[in-house]
């Protein structure tokens, strides 16, 4: 140790917070695997063994909830390339002064909270006072209750998600694609290369090896489609299809009022979503590292 | 991190046709995407000025004919979502200052290469990313500690992201160089009087960037409360929003003092509830709103330390 003992000092608050926040809980994933009773606790609660897992699995609103999970979040990874070509666009921006105003806008939503985004969503898209269905009577078509249906929730939820981060998610390709060095670019049209065939073969693979790691991120994320925002535009109506693990988990839990019976199976289940998240990142990441050099770790 | 040279060699080269379309049709496209960007904030702001009966009834798309404070009046006199407010920034500073101790001083330590077991430190962080306990064990947890339905579950906490962490470390690695370090050790300095007297005064930057991920975080936060906290004069803004405006239980504001004389004074009070929910909206996010010019340039900043691979 010697002179570093200061340092270990310095990163010490950070571990115990961490091992207290995080660690502990872990151990609690044994209750997964218990018959849970809140007189006994988790340590004198029976074993189980799989049982929590092969209930879940045999319901028939498992494949409801499991495929309205990787639906949403299929969806969602679609919108990934928004930002690369909106930062691709802003980046053929000649006027300094317009690029700055066109990203101070565009990164505004970032800053709004998620309870009044889908708040706004909520107000907006409202069948009798919302903007949206005022302008399609006002068209002379049929006020839709959006946020009733079953067939409109994804398309609320992701295109919402997209007006939030689509500026915001710009800021990392576009400080890649300053790094392009400006002979290269100057070289290039000096052969005959048109703005066109500088953006596809000059700023794109600029940006490619950002794009790899963010993708890896992404599909690490898949199981893991947030509580917040899934359970704030969920209505009675549209709970077959806003029902993902995250909520789902807090419906047979905390949800239930009190109610300690499904706590064992909820954790069994935020479990199996863990490891599903984790088995596909290792994957991912390996995949990343047999085509390319880029990685996580 | 600038591209005015690019922006100069462009210029030397003569422009074809396919370029000024090129330009044209980008152009056009990033108008309107900015357009449908401001829009939305744009309309919350036209409909609280509006007359509720202009905003429920009338087709105020653009500008609003009529204009008028009622709206922010009542909401002004809404005693739950002022407490929920003055919550918010008790939270946000109390939480902002409790992840900054946590974060600065171990991000400085990590930055030091030569410290043993700082790659499992790393690793130790870098795990949280990919397994968690979940909400169960999380809730038992924080039970067992007994901060449910208290202020303290609002402010401590694991306090410490492994992005963080890791973009603080790539400042200090990147931005003071170690001979800095050197000349201190050789004078007999400690670790800790270096990180005092040599890094702190050089730390702005990344402490505004961090100071200001964790307050936008906590502002914005309404999770946390919603599963731990069930005293209502505890709440922080979010929940109460996520009350009056999702829930739409408009119950929850203090409509007694308005006074059903007639049929028409009904339906305004009716139309009212809705113009103060969008006056409700615009004052939860004007903080934002008036630091954001102020504070964009360090978000920004934070995400280019981030993306430089550490």
């Amino acid at each position: 140790m010697g002179r570093y003992w200061q340092l270990y000092l310095m990163v010490l608050p950070p571990i115990v917070t961490t091992f207290i926040w995080h660690y502990i809980p872990l151990y609690g994933v044994l209750i997964a695997f218990k018959d849970f009773d809140s007189n006994l606790g988790i340590l004198h609660s029976p074993w189980y063994g799989l049982y929590h897992f092969r209930w879940f699995f045999a319901r028939p609103s498992f494949w409801a909830i499991l495929w309205n999970t990787i639906r949403i979040s299929l969806y969602s990874f679609a919108t990934f390339p928004c930002s690369i070509i909106f930062a691709l666009m802003i980046n053929e921006l000649t006027s300094k002064k317009f690029k700055k105003t066109v990203q101070m806008i565009s990164y505004m939503p970032h800053f709004i909270s998620t309870v009044v985004v889908c708040s706004m969503v909520h107000m907006f898209f409202n069948a009798s006072t919302g903007i949206v269905n005022k302008a399609i009577v006002a068209l002379g078509g049929e006020a839709i209750e959006f946020l009733y249906r079953t067939d409109t929730f994804d398309h609320l939820y992701i295109w919402s998600g997209v007006w939030q981060g689509l500026g915001w998610g710009t800021i990392i390709y576009l400080a890649n694609l300053a790094n392009v060095s400006p002979d290269l670019i100057e070289a290039a049209r000096i052969d005959g290369a048109t703005r066109w065939d500088i953006v596809i073969h000059v700023n794109i693979p600029t940006i490619l090896p950002t794009i790899v790691i963010l993708l890896i991120l992404r599909v690490g994320g898949i199981l893991g489609v947030g509580f917040e925002k899934v359970f704030l535009l969920q209505t009675q109506r549209n709970i077959s299809v806003s029902r993902v693990i995250s909520t789902y988990v807090y419906e047979l839990t905390l949800g239930a009022g009190g109610s300690t019976i499904y706590w064992d199976t909820s954790s069994a289940i935020g479990l199996f979503n863990s490891i599903v998240n984790l088995i596909l990142i290792i994957m991912t990441n390996t995949f990343a590292r047999r085509v390319s050099d880029v990685t996580l770790w | 991190m600038t591209n005015a040279p690019a922006l100069k060699t462009n210029n030397r080269i003569k422009r074809s046709t396919g370029d000024v379309i090129f330009d044209v049709v980008n152009i056009a496209l990033i108008v309107l995407i900015t357009l449908i960007m401001i829009y939305p904030m744009w309309y919350v702001l036209i409909v609280s000025f509006a007359s509720p009966e202009e905003a429920v009834r009338g087709q105020l798309y653009f500008w609003p004919n009529s204009f008028t404070f009622e709206a922010y009046q009542k909401v002004f006199a809404e005693k739950k979502i002022w407490i929920g407010y003055g919550n918010t920034i008790i939270y946000t500073i109390t939480h902002t200052l409790y992840t900054l101790a946590l974060t600065i001083p171990a991000a400085y330590a990590l930055s030091k290469k030569n410290m043993p077991g700082r790659l499992a430190i790393t690793w130790y962080f870098f795990a949280t990313m990919f397994i968690s306990g979940g909400l169960i064990p999380s809730y038992m947890l924080n039970k067992s500690l007994g901060l449910i339905n208290t202020r303290w579950i609002m402010i401590v906490g694991m306090g410490v992201g492994y992005s963080n962490l890791v973009i603080t470390r790539t400042y200090y690695q990147t931005s003071i160089p170690s001979e800095v370090y050197e000349s201190a050790y050789i004078d007999g300095a400690t670790e800790w009087q270096t990180f005092i007297k040599i890094a702190m005064p050089l730390s702005g930057a990344i402490v505004a960037v961090m100071a200001l991920y964790a307050a936008v975080g906590t502002w914005g936060s309404w999770y946390t409360a919603f599963i731990y906290i069930t005293d209502q004069t505890k709440w922080p803004l979010q929940l109460r929003l996520r009350q009056i405006l999702i829930l739409d239980s408009t119950q929850s504001l203090d409509l007694q003092n308005m006074t059903l004389e007639d049929q028409m004074e009904m339906q305004h009070q009716a139309f009212l509830v809705t113009t103060m929910k969008y006056a409700i909206i615009f004052i939860a996010c004007l903080p934002m709103l008036v630091l954001y010019p102020f504070v964009q340039k360090h978000f920004v900043k934070g995400v280019m330390i981030g993306s430089v691979k550490g």
